[in-house]
Protein backbone atom coordinates (compact mmCIF):
# COMPACT_ATOMS: atom_id res chain seq x y z
CA UNK A 1 0.00 0.00 0.00
CA UNK A 2 2.60 2.62 1.46
CA UNK A 3 4.87 1.20 -1.58
CA UNK A 4 2.07 1.50 -4.28
CA UNK A 5 1.71 4.97 -2.88
CA UNK A 6 5.09 6.27 -2.85
CA UNK A 7 5.66 4.70 -6.70
CA UNK A 8 2.62 6.69 -7.56
CA UNK A 9 4.02 10.23 -6.18
CA UNK A 10 7.65 8.86 -6.87
CA UNK A 11 7.03 8.52 -10.72
CA UNK A 12 4.33 11.53 -11.46
CA UNK A 13 5.75 14.02 -8.85
CA UNK A 14 8.84 13.42 -7.32
CA UNK A 15 10.81 11.91 -9.59
CA UNK A 16 10.06 15.53 -12.28
CA UNK A 17 11.35 17.62 -9.28
CA UNK A 18 14.41 15.56 -8.45
CA UNK A 19 15.48 15.69 -12.32
CA UNK A 20 15.10 19.45 -12.34
CA UNK A 21 16.91 20.30 -9.09
CA UNK A 22 19.55 17.68 -10.12
CA UNK A 23 19.90 19.56 -13.66
CA UNK A 24 20.23 22.59 -12.04
CA UNK A 25 22.44 21.98 -9.45
CA UNK A 26 24.94 19.16 -12.14
CA UNK A 27 23.71 21.37 -15.17
CA UNK A 28 23.78 18.05 -16.69
CA UNK A 29 20.82 16.12 -17.81
CA UNK A 30 19.66 12.42 -16.25
CA UNK A 31 20.83 10.76 -18.79
CA UNK A 32 24.43 12.48 -18.75
CA UNK A 33 24.35 11.67 -14.93
CA UNK A 34 23.87 8.36 -15.65
CA UNK A 35 26.93 7.76 -18.03
CA UNK A 36 29.17 9.58 -15.06
CA UNK A 37 28.07 7.24 -12.63
CA UNK A 38 26.76 3.87 -13.99
CA UNK A 39 28.71 0.91 -16.16
CA UNK A 40 28.11 -1.82 -17.78
CA UNK A 41 24.59 -3.76 -17.70
CA UNK A 42 23.63 -0.86 -14.81
CA UNK A 43 24.06 2.00 -17.01
CA UNK A 44 22.18 0.59 -20.09
CA UNK A 45 19.21 -0.66 -18.01
CA UNK A 46 19.13 2.89 -15.97
CA UNK A 47 19.60 4.62 -19.50
CA UNK A 48 16.83 2.44 -20.49
CA UNK A 49 14.08 3.23 -17.37
CA UNK A 50 15.17 7.01 -17.80
CA UNK A 51 14.03 6.58 -21.69
CA UNK A 52 11.20 5.01 -21.22
CA UNK A 53 9.66 6.92 -18.37
CA UNK A 54 10.44 10.23 -20.16
CA UNK A 55 7.43 12.59 -21.31
CA UNK A 56 9.84 13.73 -24.06
CA UNK A 57 8.31 11.40 -27.27
CA UNK A 58 11.48 11.12 -29.10
CA UNK A 59 13.21 9.79 -25.89
CA UNK A 60 10.51 7.35 -25.45
CA UNK A 61 10.45 6.14 -28.86
CA UNK A 62 14.82 5.61 -28.52
CA UNK A 63 14.06 2.10 -27.51
CA UNK A 64 12.12 1.15 -29.98
CA UNK A 65 14.56 2.59 -32.81
CA UNK A 66 15.54 0.23 -35.34
CA UNK A 67 19.71 -0.48 -35.85
CA UNK A 68 20.11 1.63 -38.78
CA UNK A 69 18.65 4.24 -37.58
CA UNK A 70 20.60 4.66 -33.68
CA UNK A 71 22.88 7.37 -35.10
CA UNK A 72 20.35 9.46 -36.46
CA UNK A 73 18.08 8.66 -32.85
CA UNK A 74 21.35 9.59 -30.75
CA UNK A 75 21.59 13.16 -32.90
CA UNK A 76 18.08 13.47 -32.13
CA UNK A 77 18.44 12.95 -28.38
CA UNK A 78 21.53 15.43 -28.07
CA UNK A 79 19.33 17.92 -29.85
CA UNK A 80 16.28 17.49 -27.54
CA UNK A 81 18.29 17.20 -24.59
CA UNK A 82 20.61 20.56 -25.14
CA UNK A 83 23.76 18.36 -25.31
CA UNK A 84 26.80 20.01 -26.44
CA UNK A 85 29.15 17.46 -28.15
CA UNK A 86 32.42 19.46 -27.59
CA UNK A 87 31.43 19.71 -23.55
CA UNK A 88 30.37 15.91 -23.05
CA UNK A 89 32.17 14.32 -26.05
CA UNK A 90 31.59 10.60 -24.78
CA UNK A 91 28.20 11.39 -24.63
CA UNK A 92 27.63 10.43 -28.46
CA UNK A 93 29.58 6.86 -28.09
CA UNK A 94 27.58 5.93 -24.86
CA UNK A 95 24.52 6.66 -25.89
CA UNK A 96 24.88 4.92 -29.27
CA UNK A 97 26.14 1.74 -26.88
CA UNK A 98 23.52 1.46 -24.76
CA UNK A 99 20.73 1.99 -27.51
CA UNK A 100 22.11 -0.74 -29.91
CA UNK A 101 21.76 -2.95 -26.56
CA UNK A 102 18.40 -1.74 -25.75
CA UNK A 103 16.82 -2.37 -29.24
CA UNK A 104 19.26 -5.08 -30.01
CA UNK A 105 18.30 -6.56 -27.13
CA UNK A 106 14.19 -6.40 -28.42
CA UNK A 107 15.25 -7.69 -32.08
CA UNK A 108 17.31 -10.91 -30.52
CA UNK A 109 13.65 -11.69 -28.87
CA UNK A 110 11.77 -11.03 -32.31
CA UNK A 111 14.23 -13.11 -34.42
CA UNK A 112 14.34 -16.05 -31.91
CA UNK A 113 10.51 -16.11 -31.56
CA UNK A 114 11.02 -16.10 -35.66
CA UNK A 115 12.84 -19.37 -35.16
CA UNK A 116 10.83 -21.00 -32.77
CA UNK A 117 6.99 -20.70 -34.31
CA UNK A 118 8.89 -22.51 -37.71
CA UNK A 119 7.54 -25.93 -36.63
CA UNK A 120 10.36 -28.79 -37.66
CA UNK A 121 9.29 -30.00 -41.30
CA UNK A 122 10.35 -33.35 -42.30
CA UNK A 123 9.97 -32.12 -46.25
CA UNK A 124 12.24 -29.38 -45.86
CA UNK A 125 16.12 -30.48 -46.38
CA UNK A 126 17.40 -28.30 -44.61
CA UNK A 127 15.98 -29.34 -41.49
CA UNK A 128 16.64 -32.96 -42.16
CA UNK A 129 20.00 -32.13 -43.04
CA UNK A 130 20.69 -30.21 -39.41
CA UNK A 131 18.65 -33.23 -37.90
CA UNK A 132 21.44 -35.62 -39.57
CA UNK A 133 24.00 -33.50 -38.59
CA UNK A 134 23.29 -34.13 -35.30
CA UNK A 135 23.51 -37.52 -35.16
CA UNK A 136 26.74 -37.37 -37.12
CA UNK A 137 28.38 -34.71 -34.28
CA UNK A 138 26.78 -36.73 -31.56
CA UNK A 139 27.49 -40.27 -32.84
CA UNK A 140 30.62 -39.64 -35.22
CA UNK A 141 31.15 -43.35 -34.92
CA UNK A 142 27.86 -44.83 -35.65
CA UNK A 143 25.70 -44.86 -38.50
CA UNK A 144 21.71 -44.06 -38.43
CA UNK A 145 20.96 -47.38 -40.16
CA UNK A 146 17.25 -45.29 -41.31
CA UNK A 147 15.99 -42.21 -40.80
CA UNK A 148 13.18 -43.41 -38.83
CA UNK A 149 14.79 -45.47 -36.58
CA UNK A 150 15.44 -47.01 -32.80
CA UNK A 151 18.38 -45.41 -32.75
CA UNK A 152 17.58 -41.77 -31.61
CA UNK A 153 16.93 -43.18 -28.51
CA UNK A 154 20.45 -43.42 -28.21
CA UNK A 155 20.93 -39.49 -28.38
CA UNK A 156 17.46 -39.11 -26.23
CA UNK A 157 15.00 -38.76 -28.51
CA UNK A 158 11.52 -40.23 -27.71
CA UNK A 159 10.86 -42.26 -30.60
CA UNK A 160 11.44 -43.05 -33.55
CA UNK A 161 11.43 -39.94 -35.36
CA UNK A 162 12.53 -36.76 -33.70
CA UNK A 163 10.51 -34.59 -35.58
CA UNK A 164 7.35 -34.97 -33.18
CA UNK A 165 9.96 -33.84 -30.17
CA UNK A 166 10.39 -30.47 -31.08
CA UNK A 167 6.84 -29.09 -30.61
CA UNK A 168 6.70 -25.81 -29.42
CA UNK A 169 10.25 -25.03 -29.50
CA UNK A 170 10.53 -25.47 -33.62
CA UNK A 171 13.46 -25.46 -34.96
CA UNK A 172 14.63 -23.58 -32.40
CA UNK A 173 15.30 -26.71 -30.38
CA UNK A 174 17.25 -28.34 -33.20
CA UNK A 175 19.34 -25.50 -33.66
CA UNK A 176 20.47 -24.88 -30.42
CA UNK A 177 21.24 -28.82 -30.22
CA UNK A 178 23.36 -28.15 -33.13
CA UNK A 179 25.38 -25.68 -31.87
CA UNK A 180 26.06 -26.87 -28.71
CA UNK A 181 27.38 -30.28 -30.41
CA UNK A 182 29.24 -28.47 -32.90
CA UNK A 183 30.76 -25.58 -30.61
CA UNK A 184 31.55 -27.95 -27.58
CA UNK A 185 31.67 -31.19 -29.10
CA UNK A 186 33.95 -33.06 -26.45
CA UNK A 187 31.40 -31.63 -23.90
CA UNK A 188 28.64 -32.62 -25.55
CA UNK A 189 29.95 -35.88 -25.79
CA UNK A 190 30.52 -36.20 -21.84
CA UNK A 191 27.27 -35.22 -21.27
CA UNK A 192 25.67 -37.20 -23.64
CA UNK A 193 27.71 -40.58 -22.00
CA UNK A 194 26.57 -38.96 -18.80
CA UNK A 195 23.29 -38.98 -19.77
CA UNK A 196 23.15 -42.55 -19.88
CA UNK A 197 23.48 -43.28 -16.49
CA UNK A 198 21.74 -46.29 -15.52
CA UNK A 199 20.06 -44.53 -12.17
CA UNK A 200 21.00 -40.81 -12.48
CA UNK A 201 20.23 -41.00 -16.90
CA UNK A 202 18.12 -38.35 -18.46
CA UNK A 203 17.11 -38.21 -22.27
CA UNK A 204 19.70 -35.85 -23.42
CA UNK A 205 17.25 -34.62 -26.43
CA UNK A 206 14.62 -33.83 -25.24
CA UNK A 207 16.03 -32.27 -21.84
CA UNK A 208 18.15 -30.33 -24.20
CA UNK A 209 14.95 -29.62 -26.31
CA UNK A 210 13.41 -28.38 -22.42
CA UNK A 211 16.83 -26.30 -21.57
CA UNK A 212 15.72 -24.21 -25.22
CA UNK A 213 12.51 -23.35 -23.57
CA UNK A 214 14.14 -22.48 -21.02
CA UNK A 215 16.36 -20.43 -22.73
CA UNK A 216 13.40 -18.58 -24.67
CA UNK A 217 11.63 -17.62 -21.16
CA UNK A 218 14.18 -16.26 -19.52
CA UNK A 219 14.98 -14.07 -22.98
CA UNK A 220 11.27 -13.74 -22.86
CA UNK A 221 10.45 -12.06 -19.83
CA UNK A 222 13.37 -9.97 -20.11
CA UNK A 223 15.66 -11.80 -17.20
CA UNK A 224 18.12 -12.11 -20.13
CA UNK A 225 19.17 -8.00 -19.86
CA UNK A 226 21.65 -7.97 -17.59
CA UNK A 227 23.58 -10.56 -18.81
CA UNK A 228 23.13 -9.73 -21.82
CA UNK A 229 24.53 -6.08 -21.62
CA UNK A 230 27.17 -7.14 -19.76
CA UNK A 231 28.13 -9.98 -21.89
CA UNK A 232 28.02 -7.96 -25.20
CA UNK A 233 29.06 -4.72 -25.81
CA UNK A 234 27.43 -3.94 -28.90
CA UNK A 235 24.10 -5.27 -30.22
CA UNK A 236 23.11 -9.13 -28.95
CA UNK A 237 22.75 -11.74 -31.56
CA UNK A 238 21.18 -15.07 -32.01
CA UNK A 239 25.10 -16.52 -31.53
CA UNK A 240 24.58 -14.71 -27.66
CA UNK A 241 21.05 -16.72 -27.70
CA UNK A 242 22.51 -20.17 -28.25
CA UNK A 243 26.00 -19.36 -25.99
CA UNK A 244 23.56 -18.63 -23.30
CA UNK A 245 21.97 -22.00 -24.47
CA UNK A 246 25.09 -24.18 -23.93
CA UNK A 247 25.82 -22.44 -20.79
CA UNK A 248 22.27 -23.75 -19.41
CA UNK A 249 22.80 -27.11 -20.79
CA UNK A 250 26.57 -27.63 -19.12
CA UNK A 251 25.70 -26.39 -15.90
CA UNK A 252 22.19 -28.20 -15.97
CA UNK A 253 24.18 -31.58 -16.39
CA UNK A 254 26.34 -30.51 -13.62
CA UNK A 255 23.51 -29.67 -11.36
CA UNK A 256 21.35 -33.21 -11.72
CA UNK A 257 24.33 -35.21 -11.12
CA UNK A 258 24.91 -33.16 -7.85
CA UNK A 259 21.04 -33.13 -7.11
CA UNK A 260 21.22 -37.24 -7.56
CA UNK A 261 17.28 -37.02 -7.68
CA UNK A 262 15.81 -40.50 -7.48
CA UNK A 263 14.63 -40.60 -10.72
CA UNK A 264 13.68 -39.14 -14.40
CA UNK A 265 10.22 -38.71 -13.39
CA UNK A 266 11.34 -35.87 -11.15
CA UNK A 267 12.96 -33.98 -13.94
CA UNK A 268 10.73 -31.64 -13.99
CA UNK A 269 11.20 -30.92 -9.95
CA UNK A 270 14.56 -30.34 -10.50
CA UNK A 271 14.02 -28.25 -13.66
CA UNK A 272 12.40 -25.60 -11.55
CA UNK A 273 14.77 -25.63 -9.17
CA UNK A 274 17.35 -25.33 -11.48
CA UNK A 275 15.45 -22.36 -13.21
CA UNK A 276 14.68 -20.53 -9.75
CA UNK A 277 18.49 -20.86 -9.36
CA UNK A 278 19.94 -19.28 -12.73
CA UNK A 279 17.06 -16.89 -12.36
CA UNK A 280 18.34 -15.65 -9.16
CA UNK A 281 21.85 -15.19 -10.83
CA UNK A 282 20.21 -13.22 -13.29
CA UNK A 283 18.96 -10.53 -11.51
CA UNK A 284 22.79 -9.56 -9.91
CA UNK A 285 23.46 -6.70 -12.27
CA UNK A 286 27.01 -7.59 -12.73
CA UNK A 287 26.07 -11.16 -14.17
CA UNK A 288 27.80 -12.26 -17.11
CA UNK A 289 27.24 -15.97 -17.45
CA UNK A 290 29.42 -17.95 -19.95
CA UNK A 291 30.25 -21.44 -20.12
CA UNK A 292 33.52 -22.02 -18.23
CA UNK A 293 35.68 -25.24 -19.39
CA UNK B 1 -14.05 -20.57 -15.09
CA UNK B 2 -11.82 -23.46 -16.05
CA UNK B 3 -12.79 -25.84 -18.33
CA UNK B 4 -14.63 -27.93 -16.16
CA UNK B 5 -17.13 -27.12 -14.24
CA UNK B 6 -19.19 -28.60 -11.22
CA UNK B 7 -22.96 -28.33 -11.10
CA UNK B 8 -23.53 -29.38 -7.28
CA UNK B 9 -20.96 -28.88 -4.18
CA UNK B 10 -20.74 -32.12 -2.39
CA UNK B 11 -22.54 -31.31 0.50
CA UNK B 12 -20.46 -34.07 2.89
CA UNK B 13 -17.10 -33.26 2.06
CA UNK B 14 -16.87 -29.60 0.38
CA UNK B 15 -13.58 -30.29 -0.54
CA UNK B 16 -13.29 -33.51 -1.75
CA UNK B 17 -9.87 -34.57 -4.49
CA UNK B 18 -10.01 -36.54 -7.94
CA UNK B 19 -7.47 -37.79 -9.08
CA UNK B 20 -7.29 -37.80 -12.41
CA UNK B 21 -4.23 -40.21 -14.72
CA UNK B 22 -3.66 -39.01 -18.07
CA UNK B 23 -2.03 -41.37 -19.92
CA UNK B 24 -1.43 -42.42 -23.41
CA UNK B 25 2.04 -42.61 -26.03
CA UNK B 26 4.81 -39.56 -26.20
CA UNK B 27 3.23 -36.78 -28.47
CA UNK B 28 -0.35 -37.75 -28.27
CA UNK B 29 -1.13 -34.18 -26.41
CA UNK B 30 -1.46 -35.22 -22.69
CA UNK B 31 0.67 -31.67 -21.82
CA UNK B 32 -1.42 -29.91 -24.03
CA UNK B 33 -4.77 -31.19 -22.56
CA UNK B 34 -3.75 -29.89 -19.47
CA UNK B 35 -2.12 -27.04 -20.22
CA UNK B 36 -6.08 -26.61 -21.43
CA UNK B 37 -7.53 -27.62 -18.69
CA UNK B 38 -5.63 -24.97 -16.43
CA UNK B 39 -6.26 -22.59 -18.90
CA UNK B 40 -2.56 -21.95 -19.57
CA UNK B 41 -0.95 -21.12 -22.78
CA UNK B 42 0.08 -24.03 -24.96
CA UNK B 43 1.74 -22.72 -27.54
CA UNK B 44 5.37 -23.53 -25.66
CA UNK B 45 5.04 -27.16 -24.72
CA UNK B 46 7.75 -29.17 -24.39
CA UNK B 47 8.54 -32.93 -24.43
CA UNK B 48 7.23 -34.25 -20.87
CA UNK B 49 10.54 -35.67 -19.32
CA UNK B 50 8.87 -37.31 -15.79
CA UNK B 51 5.54 -35.99 -15.33
CA UNK B 52 3.48 -32.80 -15.02
CA UNK B 53 0.82 -31.72 -12.36
CA UNK B 54 -1.71 -29.58 -11.77
CA UNK B 55 -4.40 -28.80 -9.56
CA UNK B 56 -7.60 -27.12 -10.63
CA UNK B 57 -10.03 -25.68 -8.09
CA UNK B 58 -13.47 -26.07 -9.41
CA UNK B 59 -16.49 -25.75 -6.99
CA UNK B 60 -15.83 -27.41 -3.99
CA UNK B 61 -13.69 -29.98 -6.19
CA UNK B 62 -9.91 -30.08 -5.97
CA UNK B 63 -8.99 -31.72 -9.35
CA UNK B 64 -5.25 -33.26 -9.08
CA UNK B 65 -4.33 -34.10 -12.79
CA UNK B 66 -1.17 -36.23 -13.23
CA UNK B 67 0.10 -35.79 -16.76
CA UNK B 68 2.97 -38.55 -17.45
CA UNK B 69 5.33 -38.66 -20.14
CA UNK B 70 4.58 -41.36 -22.46
CA UNK B 71 7.60 -41.86 -23.80
CA UNK B 72 8.92 -45.62 -24.36
CA UNK B 73 11.30 -45.79 -21.40
CA UNK B 74 9.59 -43.72 -18.96
CA UNK B 75 6.43 -45.88 -19.13
CA UNK B 76 7.57 -48.53 -16.96
CA UNK B 77 6.87 -46.16 -14.44
CA UNK B 78 3.58 -45.43 -15.26
CA UNK B 79 2.70 -47.92 -12.40
CA UNK B 80 3.60 -45.79 -9.77
CA UNK B 81 0.99 -43.46 -10.36
CA UNK B 82 -1.98 -45.85 -10.50
CA UNK B 83 -2.86 -45.70 -6.72
CA UNK B 84 -5.61 -44.04 -6.06
CA UNK B 85 -6.90 -42.66 -9.52
CA UNK B 86 -10.30 -41.82 -9.94
CA UNK B 87 -10.50 -40.87 -13.38
CA UNK B 88 -7.85 -42.09 -16.34
CA UNK B 89 -8.10 -40.30 -19.02
CA UNK B 90 -6.17 -42.08 -22.54
CA UNK B 91 -5.49 -39.45 -24.69
CA UNK B 92 -4.22 -40.87 -28.33
CA UNK B 93 -2.68 -38.96 -31.27
CA UNK B 94 -5.74 -39.76 -33.82
CA UNK B 95 -3.41 -39.21 -36.77
CA UNK B 96 -0.67 -41.34 -35.88
CA UNK B 97 -2.29 -44.18 -37.86
CA UNK B 98 1.55 -46.08 -37.55
CA UNK B 99 0.84 -46.55 -33.80
CA UNK B 100 -2.55 -47.04 -33.25
CA UNK B 101 -1.20 -50.74 -32.14
CA UNK B 102 1.67 -49.62 -29.92
CA UNK B 103 -1.39 -47.48 -28.19
CA UNK B 104 -3.90 -49.89 -28.18
CA UNK B 105 -1.62 -52.35 -26.53
CA UNK B 106 -0.57 -49.70 -23.91
CA UNK B 107 -3.87 -48.99 -23.29
CA UNK B 108 -5.07 -53.01 -22.62
CA UNK B 109 -2.08 -53.39 -20.80
CA UNK B 110 -3.50 -50.21 -17.80
CA UNK B 111 -7.05 -52.11 -18.50
CA UNK B 112 -5.38 -55.64 -16.82
CA UNK B 113 -4.04 -53.31 -14.12
CA UNK B 114 -5.06 -54.97 -10.53
CA UNK B 115 -4.94 -51.01 -9.04
CA UNK B 116 -6.84 -49.53 -12.23
CA UNK B 117 -9.67 -51.67 -11.15
CA UNK B 118 -12.95 -50.29 -12.29
CA UNK B 119 -11.57 -46.62 -12.64
CA UNK B 120 -13.95 -45.31 -15.44
CA UNK B 121 -11.83 -44.56 -18.37
CA UNK B 122 -12.30 -41.64 -20.97
CA UNK B 123 -10.86 -41.74 -24.33
CA UNK B 124 -9.58 -38.44 -26.10
CA UNK B 125 -9.44 -39.04 -30.04
CA UNK B 126 -6.95 -36.44 -30.17
CA UNK B 127 -5.88 -34.39 -33.04
CA UNK B 128 -9.07 -33.99 -35.05
CA UNK B 129 -8.04 -31.00 -36.36
CA UNK B 130 -5.17 -33.18 -38.63
CA UNK B 131 -7.11 -34.15 -41.59
CA UNK B 132 -5.54 -37.24 -41.55
CA UNK B 133 -6.91 -37.66 -37.95
CA UNK B 134 -9.22 -40.90 -37.85
CA UNK B 135 -12.78 -40.56 -36.33
CA UNK B 136 -13.10 -41.62 -32.96
CA UNK B 137 -15.78 -44.11 -33.89
CA UNK B 138 -12.91 -46.25 -36.10
CA UNK B 139 -10.49 -45.52 -32.98
CA UNK B 140 -12.88 -47.30 -30.91
CA UNK B 141 -13.40 -50.16 -33.07
CA UNK B 142 -10.37 -50.71 -33.64
CA UNK B 143 -9.18 -50.67 -29.65
CA UNK B 144 -11.96 -53.23 -29.43
CA UNK B 145 -13.47 -50.34 -26.79
CA UNK B 146 -17.12 -52.40 -26.84
CA UNK B 147 -15.45 -55.74 -25.34
CA UNK B 148 -14.89 -53.29 -22.03
CA UNK B 149 -17.34 -54.66 -20.01
CA UNK B 150 -15.67 -53.99 -16.31
CA UNK B 151 -15.71 -50.10 -15.71
CA UNK B 152 -18.01 -47.01 -17.80
CA UNK B 153 -15.86 -45.79 -20.53
CA UNK B 154 -16.43 -43.35 -22.84
CA UNK B 155 -14.77 -41.75 -26.20
CA UNK B 156 -14.74 -38.42 -27.31
CA UNK B 157 -12.56 -37.06 -30.78
CA UNK B 158 -11.10 -33.84 -29.47
CA UNK B 159 -8.39 -31.39 -30.29
CA UNK B 160 -6.38 -29.97 -27.53
CA UNK B 161 -4.51 -27.76 -29.47
CA UNK B 162 -8.34 -26.01 -30.52
CA UNK B 163 -10.07 -26.69 -27.25
CA UNK B 164 -12.62 -28.74 -29.34
CA UNK B 165 -14.47 -31.75 -28.02
CA UNK B 166 -12.91 -31.39 -24.28
CA UNK B 167 -14.88 -27.69 -23.74
CA UNK B 168 -18.09 -28.85 -22.01
CA UNK B 169 -17.23 -31.54 -20.26
CA UNK B 170 -18.24 -31.23 -16.44
CA UNK B 171 -17.46 -32.97 -13.18
CA UNK B 172 -20.48 -34.74 -11.52
CA UNK B 173 -20.43 -35.86 -7.93
CA UNK B 174 -22.09 -39.05 -7.42
CA UNK B 175 -23.70 -38.03 -4.36
CA UNK B 176 -24.87 -34.91 -5.29
CA UNK B 177 -28.36 -34.62 -6.38
CA UNK B 178 -30.31 -36.01 -9.47
CA UNK B 179 -30.71 -33.95 -13.02
CA UNK B 180 -30.44 -30.61 -10.60
CA UNK B 181 -30.44 -28.46 -13.67
CA UNK B 182 -31.69 -30.96 -16.80
CA UNK B 183 -28.66 -31.49 -17.86
CA UNK B 184 -27.50 -35.43 -17.17
CA UNK B 185 -25.70 -37.25 -14.54
CA UNK B 186 -24.04 -40.61 -14.84
CA UNK B 187 -21.75 -41.94 -12.25
CA UNK B 188 -20.47 -45.75 -11.67
CA UNK B 189 -22.99 -46.91 -9.71
CA UNK B 190 -25.69 -44.45 -10.15
CA UNK B 191 -25.61 -46.15 -13.40
CA UNK B 192 -27.85 -48.63 -11.24
CA UNK B 193 -30.07 -46.13 -10.04
CA UNK B 194 -30.58 -44.24 -13.06
CA UNK B 195 -32.09 -47.54 -14.92
CA UNK B 196 -34.17 -48.00 -11.63
CA UNK B 197 -35.46 -44.20 -11.51
CA UNK B 198 -36.42 -43.63 -15.47
CA UNK B 199 -38.09 -46.96 -15.34
CA UNK B 200 -39.43 -47.45 -12.43
CA UNK B 201 -37.88 -51.21 -12.72
CA UNK B 202 -35.46 -52.41 -10.42
CA UNK B 203 -32.40 -52.26 -12.14
CA UNK B 204 -31.45 -55.60 -13.58
CA UNK B 205 -28.07 -56.84 -13.65
CA UNK B 206 -27.15 -55.71 -17.51
CA UNK B 207 -28.39 -53.14 -19.26
CA UNK B 208 -27.49 -49.91 -21.29
CA UNK B 209 -29.04 -46.69 -21.03
CA UNK B 210 -29.30 -44.28 -23.76
CA UNK B 211 -28.68 -40.85 -23.07
CA UNK B 212 -29.28 -38.85 -26.01
CA UNK B 213 -27.29 -39.94 -28.58
CA UNK B 214 -24.64 -41.67 -26.31
CA UNK B 215 -24.93 -45.13 -25.02
CA UNK B 216 -23.51 -46.60 -22.11
CA UNK B 217 -22.89 -50.10 -21.51
CA UNK B 218 -22.43 -51.85 -18.40
CA UNK B 219 -22.85 -55.01 -16.98
CA UNK B 220 -23.51 -55.65 -13.19
CA UNK B 221 -22.46 -52.04 -12.33
CA UNK B 222 -23.95 -52.90 -8.36
CA UNK B 223 -21.08 -55.69 -7.80
CA UNK B 224 -18.58 -53.48 -10.09
CA UNK B 225 -18.21 -50.66 -7.59
CA UNK B 226 -19.39 -51.11 -3.70
CA UNK B 227 -15.08 -50.85 -2.71
CA UNK B 228 -15.17 -47.80 -4.41
CA UNK B 229 -18.17 -46.17 -3.15
CA UNK B 230 -16.82 -44.07 -1.18
CA UNK B 231 -13.71 -43.12 -3.01
CA UNK B 232 -15.07 -42.70 -6.30
CA UNK B 233 -16.89 -39.99 -6.70
CA UNK B 234 -17.25 -38.70 -10.15
CA UNK B 235 -17.07 -39.51 -14.20
CA UNK B 236 -16.89 -36.92 -16.85
CA UNK B 237 -19.14 -36.42 -19.28
CA UNK B 238 -20.25 -33.85 -21.81
CA UNK B 239 -23.00 -32.13 -20.65
CA UNK B 240 -26.30 -32.41 -22.54
CA UNK B 241 -29.46 -30.90 -22.18
CA UNK B 242 -32.15 -33.50 -22.24
CA UNK B 243 -33.76 -32.88 -25.15
CA UNK B 244 -38.40 -34.11 -25.02
CA UNK B 245 -38.41 -37.51 -26.50
CA UNK B 246 -35.30 -38.71 -25.19
CA UNK B 247 -36.12 -42.39 -24.26
CA UNK B 248 -36.25 -41.71 -20.61
CA UNK B 249 -38.41 -39.06 -18.33
CA UNK B 250 -36.84 -36.50 -16.01
CA UNK B 251 -37.24 -38.23 -12.27
CA UNK B 252 -39.60 -37.27 -10.43
CA UNK B 253 -37.36 -37.38 -6.74
CA UNK B 254 -34.13 -36.86 -5.77
CA UNK B 255 -32.45 -39.89 -5.16
CA UNK B 256 -30.51 -40.62 -2.19
CA UNK B 257 -27.47 -42.62 -4.01
CA UNK B 258 -25.60 -43.74 -1.23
Amino acid sequence: MFVSLWEFFYGHLFRFWMKWLLRQMTGKCELQRIFDTYVGAQRTHRIENSLTYSKNKVLQKATLVVQSEVDKCVEDIMKEKNINPEKDASFKICMKACLLQISGYKQLYLDVESVRKKPYDSDNMQHEKLLLKLWNLLMPTKTLKARISKQWADIGFQGDDPKTDFRGMGILGLINLVYFSENYTSEAHQILSRSNHPKLGYSYAIVGINLTEMAYSLLKSEALKFHLYNFVPGVPTMEHFHQFYCYLVYEFDKFWFEEKPESIMYFNIYREKFHEKIKGLLLDCNVSLTLKI
Amino acid sequence: MGLLSILRKLKSAPDQEVRILLLGLDNAGKTTLLKQLASEDISHITPTQGFNIKSVQSQGFKLNVWDIGGQRKIRPYWRNYFENTDILIYVIDSADRKRFEETGQELAELLEEEKLSCVPVLIFANKQDLLTAAPASEIAEGLNLHTIRDRVWQIQSCSALTGEGIQGWCLFPATSGWFPTGRFLLTESPMLYTEELCTGRPASSSFAVNLGQKTFVSQTPERLYPHRRETVSALMLPTKQLEPGDTWSQPSRTASLF
